[in-house]
């Protein structure tokens, strides 16, 4: 899987680096496995999205390799991921930038 | 097909029908119990690499936390829901809740084939002749089980 790996982590150049109040992102991946269909439900069931806002959201990762689907605190982040890995989407977190 | 059927698994005034055949479900049943059989073995071996993913690609030291907390929850998901799948193995209706344990199971499931068998996206086509043609053809009918279960799951 691409982008799973570890890379190297980069030190904190200055203040603004460890910003706490950047917020986190939720990130799904487009993979070759997840169905459209499965992907769309499960964005609709978890983040209470309208059937349009998440097929769009599922088109992008199909189409973009990725998409947003949430933002907020890094704790807020965190049980998204857990809630999309526990639907089997490959989610990642990131502080935005 | 011009003319398409019923659907198997579709919603009704009182509830999920649930109308798939014996033997999909002793396939279902016989995979219930490989697949815990695999997550008992050795949860660490690559094909279930899909099922607890990396949540901080970029850093290493927040992943191991991650994984330290998530996977047990998740082992726990995945335990829930294939005991709903066991104890409804032979339903004829489902409530959501079951419904939901049958949608989260088959697509993990889909992520282990799906991995063991190197899957490409667009990927329909089975070579009769190819040593993983068994495979595969469980992969295809799991997709397609899937999209059944994903369309009744839909308000």
């Amino acid at each position: 899987m691409a982008g799973a790996s570890p890379v190297e982590v980069e030190e904190p150049t200055d203040a603004t680096d460890v910003d706490v109040d950047r917020p986190w992102v939720v990130l799904v991946w487009n993979d070759p496995i997840n169905l459209m269909g499965y992907v769309t439900f499960v964005l609709q069931k978890l983040f209470g999205y309208s059937r349009e806002k998440a097929t769009k959201l599922m088109l992008d990762v199909h189409h973009k390799g990725r998409a947003v689907v949430s933002s907020g605190t890094r704790e807020q982040a965190e049980v998204d991921v857990f809630r999309l890995h526990e639907h089997g989407l490959w989610a990642t977190m990131t502080q935005d930038s | 097909m011009i003319f398409r059927g019923r659907s198997p698994v579709r919603r009704t005034s009182s509830g999920v029908v649930f109308a798939i055949s014996d033997d999909e479900r002793r396939l279902i049943g016989h995979l219930l119990e490989e697949f815990r059989a695999e997550v008992d073995d050795d949860p660490d071996q690559p094909d279930l690499r899909r099922l607890f993913p990396t949540a901080y690609p970029d850093d290493p030291m927040s992943d191991a936390a991650y994984q330290l907390l998530a996977r047990s929850g998740l082992r726990a998901a995945q335990d829930a829901a294939c005991a709903a799948v066991k104890r409804t193995l032979w339903a004829t209706t489902l409530d959501d809740d079951e419904l939901s344990a049958w949608m989260t199971t088959v697509n993990r499931f889909r992520l282990v084939l799906g991995t063991r068998l190197d899957v490409a996206e667009g990927d329909h086509d089975v070579d009769p002749d190819e040593p993983d043609v068994e495979l595969k053809v469980v992969y295809h009918y799991l997709s397609s089980l899937l999209s059944l279960l994903v369309e009744a799951a839909e308000p």
